[in-house]
């Protein structure tokens, strides 16, 4: 049985929470969080949880096993490397930091510590990339060609002092949600060998941005990743891709789901619209948990998560240059 | 009066829909369909088709109002000259010529010889694309930031993939739709392209990908899938597809998204979808028509497609030197 300190009492901290409640082999026994209202937050959503205002305090004075790190990117590489001094095994909100010095700080700080290490690429537990990733491995499409993936949504208008908003923090839409698709692409294609982007910028009181990303693997393949956090507020938040190999198509629409539709409704009443029986969020933090219990080394290992990073990085200097940019040549 | 109109060359699929649509006019008549070369005996075929007569090139020329051009990219300007020559109006095919300088010979031999010539875009003409059009002028948008295209579709093979006839694949046969559509709606020309492209799906000596990451001359940004990356076995021939996305709002186009699904147990393919949308050729023969009765340019001018084909040519060599390359319009 894993006891987890869990850091941060955002929106994924919520999300996290949830999942551990229906995961048999850990329990939060921990919150620390700066925010006021960390007390509210695990009242509501981790019980029987210690609450601390300092997440080392937290990792020295709890009895914890393990430290689930949902805070906002800046902070990660502290926040692990802690976890790592500790000895205690830590998953990790992507993207893993903010910078490439601080995602090596990590590398170096899990390797050299030996920690059971995860970072929440959680798009490799989506059953519908999944699939289409196993088929793309069968062979099923042939050769890949073109790979067109889209992400979009409202820019987020949560997160604590609207640090998404903050491109200093949070890298904005290609480091904070296009790294999905780019960890995503990278997992099914492999390595990345150049990127050029075009990225839009207003703003109307949060940041928002549309970008364009293409991608040249080092295979010949190309990909295309869409993000955006330009849609008007309340718009669904969409992915889709459409995944083409020389001998056939894999295409998916968010937009087409309809699990539930629900017309009209007594207010206050609850309508879940998720198809899933569980979440991909659980599946990805039993997946972490298991491995910490086993011993097993976790899907996603923290050079797929530096990598992911050198992909959103060169994107958006890629963006700011107007060239194209190698994620091996970002950050040195 | 009876608008009469000849057809020039089959060689392009697109002439059968416009053979239709020209039927479709109580005002026009397909007078006859001519050719030269080895693909003769494939305009008398279509002639038959479209229940008119095979005539030779100077003898159609002599009988006709205007002529729809439906040849390779790279017989336009010798069937452009031929036109001009003998004073008809001209409708060709898309892109107006493989070369920026084919391009414009076209446009200055038609203004010399005086003739109205148009380029077949018939997205101007589809539907879903005016309605956008209609919720930018009433503002929708507000201001537009970014543009996301795609003008995906089957590897079309024959002499698309000769680059002799065609003067290149999935480049030059896929972007100047989009391109135009953006131009039309935005008023804007493009100003900087990048293209990533490549050869992924087919045996062929021309490019099947095609990315276009572009900028308009007022720094809106502009990407475009204009790949042949539909199987041969997709549903539908492939699809033509604008996001518009703008500070207030968003609006995703569609062209051909209006499709009902087909499934017959004793069919090949079973499954097929079927459009159902209203048909962009119609509109587009309809304005050729109407501008040969009323002796004005087409919508869309060969002057206008000149800075299509400038993109064009900008994106080769932009994939050439893997950097982004400034399109040059006049």
């Amino acid at each position: 049985m894993q006891r987890v300190g869990l850091v941060g009492s955002g929106f994924m901290a919520t999300t996290h929470a949830t999942s551990y409640q229906e995961i048999a082999d850990a329990e939060v026994v921990a919150v620390a969080s700066l925010s006021d209202d960390r007390e509210a937050f695990a009242a509501e959503h981790t019980p029987d949880a210690d609450v601390y205002g300092d997440a080392e305090e937290m990792m020295d004075d709890a009895d914890v096993t393990m430290v689930d790190v949902c805070t906002p990117t800046p902070t990660h590489r502290s926040l692990v490397e802690a976890a790592a001094e500790r000895g205690l095994d830590a998953f990790c909100e992507k993207p893993l930091a903010r910078t490439v010095a601080d995602a090596d700080a990590i590398v170096d700080a899990v390797e050299d510590a030996g920690i059971t290490f995860m970072t929440g690429h959680v798009l490799r537990y989506f059953p519908e990339y999944v699939e289409a990733k196993r088929r793309i491995d069968a062979g099923e499409i042939g050769t890949l060609g073109t790979l067109h993936t889209e992400r979009l949504s409202a820019p987020p208008r949560y997160g604590t002092n609207s640090w998404f908003g903050d491109k200093d923090q949070s890298g904005g839409v290609l480091l904070d949600m296009a790294i999905h698709d780019f960890d995503y692409l990278r997992w099914v294609v492999g390595e990345v060998n150049r990127v050029f982007a075009r990225t839009a910028e207003w703003d109307d009181g949060h940041l928002n941005q549309h970008s364009s990303v293409l991608l040249r693997f080092e295979d010949g393949t190309t990909g295309h990743v869409e993000a955006s956090w330009g849609y008007p507020d309340g718009s669904p938040f969409v992915t889709s891709y459409e995944l083409a190999g020389d001998g056939g198509l894999l295409e998916f629409d968010a937009r087409d789901e309809n699990a539930v539709r629900v017309s009209g409704g007594a207010e206050g009443a609850n309508a879940p619209s998720s198809p899933l029986a569980k979440s991909p969020y659980t599946q990805e933090l039993e997946h972490f948990v298991d491995c910490v219990e086993t011993g097993r080394d976790p899907d996603i290992t923290p050079d797929d998560a530096r990598a992911a990073v050198r992909i959103a990085l060169a994107a958006i200097a890629s963006s700011e240059r107007g060239e194209p940019v190698s994620p091996a040549e970002v950050g040195t | 009066m009876t608008v009469r109109i000849g057809l020039c060359s089959t060689a392009h699929h697109h002439a059968h829909s416009y053979a239709d649509s020209l039927s479709d006019l109580p005002d026009a008549e397909l007078v006859g369909v001519t050719e030269v070369g080895d693909r003769v005996a494939d305009a008398r075929a279509a002639a038959d088709d479209y229940g008119v007569d095979y005539r030779d090139p100077d003898d159609l020329f002599a009988d006709v109002d205007g002529v729809v051009v439906c040849s390779t990219n790279a017989d336009h300007l010798a069937w452009v000259e031929r036109a001009a020559d003998a004073g008809v109006d001209i409708l060709c095919e898309k892109p107006l010529a493989p070369t920026v300088a084919e391009a414009r010979a076209i446009a200055d031999t038609c203004r010399e010889a005086g003739v109205n010539a148009g380029v077949a875009m018939p997205l101007r003409f589809s539907q879903p694309v005016r309605n956008a059009k209609t919720a930018m002028e009433d503002g929708l948008l507000g201001d537009l930031r970014f543009l996301s295209g795609t003008n995906r579709g089957q590897m079309p093979g024959g002499w698309f993939v000769d680059e002799e006839a065609s003067g290149g694949g999935a480049v030059m046969d896929h972007s100047v739709h989009i391109v135009d559509v953006v131009r039309w709606l935005t008023g804007e020309d493009v100003d900087e392209v990048y293209a990533e492209t490549g050869t992924k799906f087919h045996d062929i000596g021309v490019e099947d990908v095609n990315f276009l990451s572009m900028t308009l001359t007022d720094g809106t940004e502009f990407v475009l899938d204009g790949s042949w990356s539909k199987p041969d076995e997709w549903d539908f021939w492939g699809d033509a597809t604008l996001r518009l996305v703008g500070s207030e709002g968003v609006v995703s186009v569609d062209c051909f998204g209006q499709k009902l699904k087909q499934t017959s147990d004793d069919a090949d393919p079973a499954i097929q979808s079927v459009y159902w949308g209203s048909n962009p050729d119609e509109g587009l023969v309809r304005d050729f028509v109407d501008a040969v009765r009323e002796d004005r340019p087409p919508m869309k001018t060969v002057a206008d497609a000149v800075n299509d084909v400038a993109v064009v040519e900008a994106a080769y060599e932009s994939a050439e030197r893997t950097e982004a390359v400034a399109v040059e319009h006049r």
